[in-house]
This record gives structure tokens, C-alpha cells and sequence, in this order.
């Protein structure tokens, strides 16, 4: 399939990099797992940092995947579609701390889960908006949430059963 | 999609199109209901806006409907008065809750779309209250199949769901309902997502407080 010519989109625009909400988020939902490994400050911030590197990694993963499925589009309207997509992660987290803080309800895994499928697949919607192939623009951010999600699960799963600081 | 260069503002495109062309089909309404787990923008702004406001009231009220049954069951499984604030135990408890549920999801769900409809006009949306309300509705598609998968694994396994598919399926409706705040607003994420925050917090906590 030759080049995709991008479209341009009338939006608000989304001045915060791409990275910017999901390290925020996945620094919530890292901490509420950290806390629940030793309700301690080292717990916590092993849990912050953990998911920091959670949020970059998944963060990087996805975009290298959206442009290698979409090769005409441009890299910045990925960027870009990031960005906007992504936001979408911040209200789960914010429900995620509150719930938590406020309720005690131990389910920040499936406010993250549930913020990943959301997130991703308005990234696929905002990339296809710009342009990007209707059918890869869905399935793809929607295989890596799907990937993601179950990586943060079990791993945070894992952290909280085993290791007690 | 192919012939939409810009965002739409979906002030026409949330809205009823009677007179537009011929009847969608319950299938065609099917497909989207599903399809509003990948795009939700889109499913609300195809056959969805066709579905009668009291029928998308009703995809929302049975949802909650079962979540609270969830709830109901799973409290009366650990031995916890099933509804407290009525004072209600047992069997009648769970009957209470699960009505109470289809009473959130039908009138609180529309109060829901009336706030939203209200904290959007300044910011210069102008969808009519009836296609708000409609939106908002379907919105909760995604919590009508998890209430449906978990009710089925509550019965059939005995497992305590209320959590795990029925805040699940609540969590999911967060997607349509910024979908459908960015239409009413022209595409701006920001205030969407802020109001999304407080309103899925409403639906949410809401339900912390009067099922538990």
C-alpha cells in the first residue's frame, strides 16, 4: 500500500507530550501497588519508579508499532494521535487513587486495565483520523493494550504477592 | 471515516436523523452496540443515534440492574446485609438492590447526560438534551455485556464479580462518555476529560455508596 496522505484535524491542541499522561498515570497506579507491597515510602517509589518505566517502555512500544503498521504516515501525526489518545488514561488513574485513598478498594489493576483498552484504542481512533488504515489503526493499539494490560497485571500481581519491603 | 477531514462537531452527528434515509436495521444497531468497545465516537455516531431514547435508557438500566445484583449476591455470600441503607437482608435485600440498580441506571444515568448537557452549554456545545441523554445511555453498552458475563460466572461459579466485571463494565462506559463530550464540544480533549473525571466519579462512587 503506497503513502498515506494525513488529514489535517480541527482539535484543540494537546500541548503535553506524548508521554506526559500515561508516565502520570502508571505513576499512580505504580505507587497504589507499591503501597499494597509494604505500605512504606521505599515500597511506594520502587512502585512509582517501576511504573514510570512501565509508561516509557509501553509509551515507545506503541508508537514504534502504529508507525510500522502506518509507514506513509508521518511520525509527529503518531505523535500526535498519541498525545490526544493517551489523556484518556488520566481519568482511570485519578478514579484509581481516589477509590483507593478514599473507599479502600484494592482494584487499581482493573482501573489500569481498563484505562489501557480505553486509551489505546482512542489513539487508534485519532490515527485514523489522520489518516491511518481503518482496520490497522483499531487492531493494532488494541493488541498492545491488550499485551500491556496482561504485562501490568501479572506483573504487578507478582510484585504485590511476593515482595513484602 | 474516509470522507471526514475534519473532527465532526457533533452537534447534528449525535443527533437523531429521522428522515435521513431508510431504518437501520437491529443488526446494524447490534454491530454498533459491540463496536462501541473500539470506537465509540464512531458506533454513537452511526446506527446508535437511531435507537429510541427509552431503549437506550433500558441497555443502561438493565446493566446496572445486574451489576447491582452482582453486588446483592456477592454480599449475601459473605454474610453482609445486602442493603444497608434500606435496612434490607437476604433474598428481599438482593431483590431491592437490584431494582434500586435499574433505578440508577435509568433516571441516574439520565440526570447524568442533564449535568453533562448543562456543564457543556458555556463551553459552547449545543447537542440537544434528548441526543445527550441518548449518548450517554449507550455509552454504557460496554457495561451491559460485562454485567451480562458476570452475572453468568456469579451463578454459575459462585464467584464474587460485583468488582471485577461490574466497576469493569462502569470503567468502560468512561471511553463513550469522553467520546461523546468531545463531540458536543468540538473536539476539545481537556474539557472532555475533566468532565469525564467527574462524572464517571459520580457514577462510580454513587454506587459505593448506595450498594455497599
Amino acid at each position: 500500500m503506497g503513502p498515506v496522505p494525513n488529514k489535517p484535524v480541527e482539535r484543540t491542541p494537546v500541548v503535553l507530550p506524548h508521554w506526559t499522561a500515561p508516565v502520570l498515570a502508571f505513576v499512580a497506579f505504580g505507587g497504589l501497588v507499591g503501597w499494597r507491597m509494604g505500605a512504606s515510602a521505599l515500597s511506594s517509589g520502587a512502585g512509582v519508579v517501576a511504573g514510570a518505566a512501565f509508561a516509557f517502555g509501553g509509551t515507545y512500544l506503541l508508537i514504534q508499532a502504529l508507525t510500522l503498521a502506518h509507514p506513509g504516515l508521518a511520525r509527529a501525526a503518531v505523535l500526535e494521535a498519541a498525545a490526544t489518545g493517551l489523556l484518556l488514561l488520566l481519568p482511570f488513574a485519578i478514579l484509581a487513587l481516589a477509590a483507593e485513598i478514599l473507599l479502600g478498594w484494592k482494584a487499581s489493576q482493573v482501573f489500569s486495565a481498563a484505562g489501557l483498552m480505553t486509551a489505546c484504542g482512542a489513539v487508534g481512533v485519532e490515527v485514523g483520523r489522520r489518516g491511518g488504515g481503518k482496520l490497522r489503526s483499531m487492531l493494532v493499539p488494541s493488541a498492545i493494550a491488550f499485551a500491556l494490560s496482561a504485562a501490568w497485571v501479572l506483573l504487578s500481581t507478582f510484585a504485590a504477592a511476593n515482595w513484602k519491603w | 471515516m474516509a470522507s471526514t477531514a475534519t473532527v465532526e462537531t457533533g452537534t447534528s452527528a449525535l443527533e437523531g436523523s429521522a428522515g435521513e434515509g431508510p431504518a437501520r436495521t437491529r443488526i446494524d444497531q447490534l454491530k454498533a452496540g459491540l463496536l462501541i468497545f473500539v470506537n465509540p465516537g464512531g458506533a454513537l455516531k452511526g446506527a446508535l443515534r437511531e435507537i429510541p431514547i427509552p431503549l437506550a435508557l433500558g441497555a443502561s438500566g438493565t446493566a446496572f440492574g445486574l451489576f447491582f445484583l452482582q453486588t446483592g449476591l456477592d454480599l449475601l455470600r459473605v454474610g453482609q446485609p445486602t442493603l444497608p441503607r434500606l435496612a434490607m437482608t437476604g433474598n428481599g435485600g438482593v431483590v431491592g438492590l437490584c431494582l434500586l440498580g435499574v433505578l440508577y441506571g435509568t433516571a441516574g444515568v439520565a440526570v447524568l447526560g442533564a449535568i453533562a448537557w448543562v456543564a457543556t452549554r458555556p463551553l459552547g456545545a449545543t447537542l440537544a438534551l434528548e441526543a445527550t441523554v441518548r449518548a450517554f445511555a449507550l455509552g454504557y453498552c460496554p457495561a451491559l455485556v460485562y454485567a451480562l458475563f458476570g452475572i453468568v460466572m456469579n451463578v454459575a461459579f459462585g464467584w464474587n464479580t460485583a468488582l471485577a466485571f461490574g466497576v469493569t463494565g462502569v470503567l468502560w462506559a468512561l471511553g463513550p462518555m469522553i467520546a461523546t463530550l468531545r463531540e458536543m464540544l468540538g473536539g476539545q480533549t481537556w474539557p472532555s476529560v475533566i468532565l469525564a473525571t467527574l462524572l464517571g466519579g459520580l457514577t462510580l462512587f454513587g454506587w459505593a455508596y448506595l450498594g455497599t
